[in-house]
């Protein structure tokens, strides 16, 4: 009990101590401006979410076989602000569908069961936020967050097909409030990727996209 | 039962029947049947194709399902299918992929030959081209059963 007594009085102390010293350097005229210090210094993020398809040769062909179905991922981003606005992070990207049948019709039945068309794609990206704040004391953060990378993805109808690899790039518009933690995301990312089989067409694994985000602002 | 009371009035009866008869005119909808996605690969694994020319079997719109490129130059491949005997009338297509453009091409339709006498019956159907590369991903089988409606007298209790 004695030993935090101390700790907490030598915290006083040290936080009294500079403002008396930050006091000290406003009042003298003749010292320079301090540098512009970001108010936050590190961003994280997780998100989940979900979205339509990109538009692709190989999707053109899913539909008309009537695979349809949404995109799901999962991202998790840090990054470091460099100025008040403006931070470079790094994101990692993990997304998947199964598509099942989608006949659609009343009174169409199917005459056998169908495989499930599935996708999977892992990837990494350097993004760049730039951050404005919303609302007295900063109660919410609008982000643009555009990124590029590089990904990797596979898709099957029986197993789980070879990857190949691709350019990963695209963009979010984030809202997050630093308080709760919370926010929310509208977007869209690509991944052009060769055609998976011979009569397959140009792939794409993106996906147009809303995703939950949970996060911190650090620093 | 209404019915056993509509029997037994002759105005009722005449009611009845015109009931039966507006509800076979417009109801219930004709079933439809298709063929699952992937209905090509069954047909790879059965081996019931054959080519000619240029065609040759390929992977399909993935790299472990099947698909079949004709051309360039002269080939066809013709599709043992097996229409289902409840079918009264069908359609066997192709999903094809031309010059870029993914549609589905029929490859016959019309009403089930009475000769399967209402067995299943199976055909053999060709997709041809005379040059143009054509890419096949998918083969499809629809068909329609149509309502059968009959009113019959009962028969009189002894």
């Amino acid at each position: 009990m004695r030993l935090l007594l101390v700790w907490v009085g030598a915290g006083s102390l040290l936080a009294w101590s500079g403002h008396a010293v930050a006091a000290d350097a406003d009042a003298s005229p003749d010292a320079p401006p301090p540098p512009e210090k970001p108010s936050r210094v590190w961003l994280a993020r997780a998100g989940v979410g979900l979205g339509f398809a990109t538009q692709s040769q190989q999707e053109a062909l899913v539909s008309a076989e009537s695979f349809g179905g949404p995109r799901f991922h999962v991202s998790a981003e840090v990054a470091r602000m460099l100025t008040e606005r403006v931070g470079l992070g790094v994101l990692g990207m993990y997304g998947w569908r199964e598509a099942g049948v989608d006949v659609g019709s009343d009174h169409t039945t199917t005459l056998s069961q169908p495989p499930v068309y599935a996708e999977q794609f892992a990837g990494a990206a350097l993004e760049v936020p730039i951050v404005f704040d919303l609302g007295p004391r900063r109660s919410a953060e609008v982000s643009l967050v555009p990124f590029a990378g590089l990904g990797s993805g596979g898709v099957g109808l029986y197993r789980s097909g070879p990857w190949h690899g691709g350019p990963l790039f695209g963009g979010s518009l984030q809202i997050f409030a630093p308080r709760a933690y919370l926010g929310a995301a509208l977007g869209a990312y690509f991944l052009p990727l060769p055609p998976p089989g011979r009569t397959g067409g140009h792939n794409d694994l993106g996906s147009y996209f809303f995703s939950l985000i949970v996060g911190l602002d650090a620093g | 039962m209404p019915a056993e009371r509509a029997a037994r009035n002759p105005r009722r009866r005449a009611l009845f029947a015109l009931v039966l008869a507006t509800a076979c005119v417009s109801g219930p909808e004709d079933e439809v049947g298709v063929t699952a996605p992937r209905y090509l690969d069954q047909l790879c694994a059965n081996d019931a194709y054959q080519l000619q020319g240029s065609a040759v079997r390929t992977t399909g719109i993935t790299d472990d399902s099947c698909g079949f490129v004709l051309g360039p130059g002269a080939g066809s491949i013709s599709f043992d299918i097996t229409i289902p005997a409840a079918f009264d009338s069908y359609d066997v297509s192709a999903l094809v992929t031309e010059r870029g453009k993914t549609s589905w091409v029929s490859l016959a339709s019309g009403v089930t030959p009475a000769g399967y006498g209402g067995a299943a019956g199976i055909g053999s159907f060709t997709l041809t081209t005379d040059g143009d590369e054509k890419e096949v991903s998918d083969v499809r089988v629809r068909g329609v059963a149509y309502p059968s409606c009959s009113v019959s007298r009962r028969a009189r209790r002894r």
